[in-house]
């Protein structure tokens, strides 16, 4: 079921009038029935496999014994069924995954005629097999209580708004507001509601019309070889749309219903450095590697050298994370490399900061920090928008060997053709406008949704209808583009 | 709040969408009785004028065929009719090109559905096809035309719609005629000015089970209401066939078989109707099979003469 389908607008109305009919204590089953509904759409194999998976979980979390201090056989039976529960869970992972990518990689460098299986990948399968290890770890660490129908646990790992594209969540955040949920509040609605059209603005205004150049672009980079360059730009601010759009617009659904989750993004593209990009860029992610996979290896605690170690196996793990090929793995060290380097250089870019007496509140310092920062992890980006390495040749040769920005106008417009494009490049470059001054009254602690709220209801009124009517009006026409982040 | 901003969408509706042929189409059909009633792609919107098939017979028909016409818009199209009315025969034009592709998301995918009254039609339609495309399908269907040009014709929109104007005089172009049986007369293009030739192909694999689907289904209700469906395939020109002998055998061998199959009379005229109509590019306007006035009417008598000739009981 698309984010943006009739199809989950009528679910979301139907859910909405029989959560609220239904007394509170009922209200997790109506959330559990729509997200069954919601994910049944994704056919029988996947909705088997996350069931397995849950219940296997939920199993062996509940036989998990809670050690007391010198209860060595307790430590040891929970140790085992720690270890059963995220093999289990893991090894599907991987076998779903990224057999293919083995068998394919196998064939590849030692010429062997593997049969590469058409394995069926269920939707969302990524996230919640992180949210499901995650509990089992908070469960063995002692860190959180431990879920007691089995049900209940299903909704924790099926909950709809996040099941397709995050945020992966926490278990002692999200579990409580899934079973006990709070009663409705016509604030927290309307707030819901405003998130929901934040999303689809940056999503379908921003996002879509973004996709509709880098796509042309990346198509026949050779034809638009004078503004291949901007391709990538394109993307970084496309992909930022589309995955921070999508969750704002799942957020917002939850907030409907009263449950708050995890933000996952803040304003990343105004971050300083790599390592600040990755801190506020799908930030559910971040916070399980680093709680799950970067601190128990030593974290920052065991030298520097170690910390950039530690740094690259996170990323490395990311990259491999997001999807089963190379360019993923290449993406993931070229960001692990570019974080150890920085960890490992920092004493030095200190002493050339004080040499050129830069300070953190300098404004110029800051602003080309923020630039480079945005070059890099665009740059980064190319691996995502390509599929072998031959096209990432390719694409680089074009970026750097011809410039010209009229070659923008001869790109049709999608269905509406090249007449349509000055508008279409001017809605985008509008909608970009809008993101950026929102972005950054944030990054100064300024919540405009917060000053909204203060606004009479029909100014309200208003402004929502300023901010959801250009969608239909202005977006691309052809049905909505899909959530790239989905596809992890 | 809800209430106010459906009553926002409603409006823009009213005042953004167009107001296209199938307007007057479904509003013909849903309100005046038809005895034939012509379904199919635009080969069928230029090439059949009801007029003139059902002449001298005191039958009346309505052409319901158009551009974008999938298997799919063509049976909840019949669906319709049955639920309003039933007429006694269906005639439905079958081109290969949409055996082989899926309906496109895009500009006329709302063309049918958006007309359609409040019916049981309209409702299994919208399950169908509207539940999976995205919200603006459904909240803002008018986001499949573009704004530039919607916006400078919105006051004559909604002044069409405000007095339920179904006269045709704004649907005239400058290439073609609407006439008010459904008919697109088109005007005479020089062999030379044709666009040139795309390509074509066909094979048995191609073809996309959800439209072979909707033919069955088409076909089923048609013998569970006891209506004569016919079927036919248009003219191409000899020089589009020259160009892509292969496929267009392959696709008419699969057509008629297909229809043979299940004793489903098809009259192509390509093949077995070959010598009945001309197939040089005096009757066209392109290599599309899309036929100009004079042709379109030479077209419908040839028509007429098979479907009352070889089954004339069945039409009364």
């Amino acid at each position: 079921m698309d984010l943006t389908s009739n199809a989950l607008l009528i679910l979301v109305s139907a859910a909405l009038i029989v959560f609220y009919l239904v007394p509170r204590k009922f209200r997790w089953t109506v959330l559990l029935l729509a997200s069954i509904v919601y994910y049944a759409g994704y056919g029988i194999t996947a909705i088997s496999a996350l069931i397995f998976s849950a219940f296997l979980t939920f199993l062996c979390a509940y036989l998990m014994p809670v050690p007391k201090e010198g209860e060595e056989t307790k430590k040891t039976d929970a140790l085992f069924y720690l270890i059963v529960g995220l093999s289990l869970n893991l090894a599907m992972l991987l076998y779903l995954k990224y057999t293919g990518f083995l068998f394919d990689s196998l064939n590849r460098f030692f010429s062997m005629q593997l049969t590469i299986p058409d394995l069926l990948l269920p939707a969302g399968i990524s996230y919640y097999t992180l949210q499901t290890c995650g509990y089992l770890v908070d469960v063995y660490r002692g860190s959180c209580e431990k879920a007691t129908n089995p049900f209940q646990y299903l909704l924790f790992v099926l909950y709809f708004p996040q099941i397709a594209q995050g945020p992966i969540a926490r278990f002692p955040h999200l579990y409580p507001q899934l079973i006990e949920p709070k009663p409705f509040r016509f604030g927290r609605f309307k707030s819901g509601i405003v998130r929901i059209a934040y999303g689809l603005f940056k999503k379908m205004l921003l996002a879509d019309w973004l996709t509709v150049f880098r796509t042309a672009i990346f198509e026949e980079p050779e034809a638009y070889a004078g503004i291949t360059i901007f391709g990538v730009v394109l993307y970084s601010l496309e992909l930022y749309g589309n995955f921070s759009g999508g969750i704002d617009m799942m957020r917002g659904v939850s907030e409907l219903f009263g449950v708050i989750m995890d933000e996952n993004f803040e304003q990343p593209y105004l971050a300083t450095s790599t390592a600040n990009f990755w801190r506020r860029w799908h930030m559910s992610l971040g916070r399980f590697f680093r709680s799950y996979v970067y601190i128990p290896l030593g974290g920052n605690r065991k030298g520097t050298f170690r910390t950039a170690v530690n740094t690259f196996i996170v990323f490395f793990l990311s990259g491999i994370w997001h999807g089963a090929s190379w360019a993923y793995v290449v993406w993931g060290s070229f960001h692990g490399v570019i974080c150890a380097l920085g960890i490992l250089l920092a004493g030095l870019f200190a002493k050339m900061r004080t040499a050129l007496h830069m300070t953190e509140e300098n404004m110029f310092w800051r602003l080309f920090r923020m630039a480079r920062t945005f070059g890099i992890i665009s740059f980064g980006w190319y691996f995502f928008c390509v599929t072998t390495f031959e096209e990432f040749a390719l694409v680089l040769r074009c970026s750097v060997s011809s410039f010209n920005p009229s070659l923008f106008l001869e790109i049709p417009a999608g269905s509406l053709g090249t007449a349509y494009t000055p508008y279409a490049l001017m809605t985008a470059a509008v909608a970009l406008t809008v993101v950026i001054v929102v972005s950054v009254l944030r990054e100064h602690g300024i919540r405009l949704s917060f000053r909204i709220s203060k606004l009479p209801l029909t100014v309200q009124f208003l402004i929502l209808l300023v901010m959801v009517l250009p969608v239909p009006l202005l977006a691309p026409t052809g049905i909505a583009k899909g959530f790239i982040y989905a596809a992890f | 709040m809800v209430l106010a901003f459906w009553l926002v969408c409603r409006f823009l509706d009213f005042a953004l969408y167009p107001c296209t042929y199938m307007r007057n189409d479904v509003h013909s059909v849903t309100t005046e009785h038809h005895d034939v009633v012509f379904l199919g792609t635009s080969d069928g919107k230029m090439g059949i004028d009801p007029d003139t098939v059902l002449e001298g017979t005191g039958l009346t028909g309505h052409n319901l065929c158009n551009g974008n016409q999938y298997p799919v818009d063509s049976y909840y199209l019949l669906r319709l009719l049955v639920e309003k009315q039933k007429p006694s025969t269906v005639v439905y034009e079958v081109d290969m090109n949409y055996l082989i592709s899926e309906k496109e998301r895009g500009n006329n995918y709302l063309l049918f559905y958006h007309e359609f009254p409040f019916s049981q039609a309209k409702l299994s339609y919208f399950f169908d096809t509207i539940l999976t495309s995205d919200f603006r399908a459904w909240l803002f269907p008018f986001y499949e035309y573009p704004l530039t040009t919607e916006l400078s014709r919105m006051g004559e929109t909604m002044r069409i719609k405000w007095n339920n104007d179904y006269g045709t005089e704004h649907l005239a172009g400058e290439t073609a005629f609407y006439h008010e049986n459904g008919y697109m007369e088109r005007y005479p293009v020089a062999a030379e000015d044709f666009p040139a030739i795309s390509s074509r192909s066909f094979t048995p694999e191609m073809v996309k089970a959800e439209n072979i689907e909707y033919m069955e289904k088409m076909i089923a209700l048609c013998k569970e209401k006891g209506i004569r469906l016919v079927t036919i395939v248009t003219p191409q020109t000899d020089t589009v066939v020259a160009t892509f002998p292969e496929a267009y055998a392959t696709a008419w061998e699969y057509i008629e078989t297909f229809f043979a199959e299940r004793g489903i009379e098809c009259f192509n005229f390509n093949t077995d109707y070959y010598e009945r109509f001309p197939h040089d590019t005096s009757v066209f306007v392109d290599y599309n099979g899309h036929m100009n006035g004079d042709g379109a009417r030479a077209f419908s008598a040839v028509l007429r003469e098979l479907l009352f000739q070889k089954n004339k009981t069945a039409v009364n």
